[in-house]
């Protein structure tokens, strides 16, 4: 009878296992449309940018400017990867992590430091064995926590153009995980500092209103903070629809072990139904007999 | 009547896309008011409130703006700002 009663307590915790992953999975399916959602609706504005920095990239053609061309030489480079803040996502952090590893390695090979900063808890203490003395890394807390993600993301767009004014950094790149689709996902390595911009052809007399450099100046933070808040969507997008898949894998492994186990179940206690009967009607027959 | 087009992005969404005929706007050198035909221009925002003058509508909508850029060619303002929290 022991065995009966253990299997059955399998099949309650697998059932309740069961019960939390299919959960999880819908929650996830309704985080993943609000982020495609999120994204879908600054996807106006980051095309109107770009207009606006054509528009402005036409003026500086003579002057060669570091934003725009980069430095000659890159002594230090900043990455900012977005890993989850949670597990249970198969294997989103560790694509990620492998990524930022190759990066970090191809820096060291060409004598650069490198400096990382983390959105999501999960990648910094992997990356953090992969940098040596003079490299950096630095985690932003609760950037995804934080109901006002435009503002965070403002206000590390600052921190970048500092960094990048006062030559601690030469290069900024964004890591982050695009998905294509709910099963199609890759990680995507954005360069945002030198700015990639082609200037815009139209000829057409524009007034720049003091001046195109402090109009420059001014729009810059924005161009990374759009550039920012749309990878950190789209990771959000890329972790939930990873969630979404790896919950729905551990739903159907649980059913494959429901099924199996209550099999299993119910040929024992068959078994020992037909025992009990056997002896039951062994013992009238020997009665009767007798 | 001449019209021109208006569209407030920020970060998160929009705030305004519709039609006015006039435009006042908080430039950092100072106000600015934009009109039907003006000349295309790209200008740095200050802190504080865009005036849109609609249609047939007496009263202004004034949106609060912490900072950011306006540009308007074609007879069409747009405006990529930083809202004030």
């Amino acid at each position: 009878m022991a065995n009966l009663k253990e299997l059955k307590n399998k099949i309650n915790v697998i059932d309740s296992t069961r019960k939390v992953t299919s959960a999880m999975k819908l929650v996830a399916g309704v985080k993943l449309k609000k982020a495609e959602q999120k994204a879908m609706s600054s996807r106006d504005y980051a095309a109107e940018l770009a207009g606006i920095l054509s528009r402005l990239r036409r003026e500086f053609l003579d002057e060669k400017l570091q934003i725009f061309s980069g430095r000659e030489k890159i002594a230090a480079e900043m990455l900012i990867v977005y890993s989850s803040d949670r597990g249970l996502c198969g294997n989103f952090n560790y694509l990620i992590c492998s990524n930022v590893s190759r990066l970090i390695a191809e820096a060291h090979a060409g004598g650069r430091a490198v400096h990382v900063i983390c959105i999501g808890s999960k990648a910094r203490p992997q990356i953090k064995k992969m940098i040596n003395h003079r490299d950096s890394v630095k985690e932003e807390s609760g950037f995804y926590k934080n109901t006002d993600l435009v503002q965070q993301s403002m206000d590390l767009a600052r921190r970048i153009l500092e960094y990048f004014s006062t030559t601690v950094v030469d290069k900024v790149s964004l890591v982050y995980m695009k998905s294509s689709s709910v099963l199609n996902r890759k990680v995507e390595v954005k360069t945002i500092i030198p700015i990639a911009c082609e200037p815009n052809p139209d000829n057409s007399m524009t007034i720049f209103e003091p001046s195109a450099r402090e109009v420059l100046d001014e729009l810059i933070p924005y161009n990374f903070a759009i550039q920012i808040y749309q990878a950190a969507l789209e990771s959000v997008a890329s972790e939930q629809s990873s969630r979404m898949t790896s919950m729905d894998n551990a739903t159907r492994n649980a059913d494959a072990l429901l099924g199996e186990f209550g099999i299993k179940y119910n040929r024992i206690r068959q078994y020992k139904i037909t025992q009990e009967l056997t002896e039951v009607i062994s013992g009238a027959d020997a009665i009767t007999k007798g | 009547m001449n019209i021109l087009k208006a569209k407030i992005l920020e970060l998160g969404g929009e705030l305004f896309n519709g039609e006015a005929v006039q435009i006042v706007v908080p430039s950092i050198g100072g106000d600015l008011c934009l009109m039907p035909n003006h000349q295309s221009i790209i200008t740095a925002l200050r802190r504080g409130y865009i005036k849109i003058f609609r249609p047939s509508i007496e009263r202004p909508i004034a949106v609060s703006v912490a900072g950011g850029i306006c540009s308007f060619s074609s007879n069409s303002a747009i405006f990529i700002v930083e809202t004030t929290t």
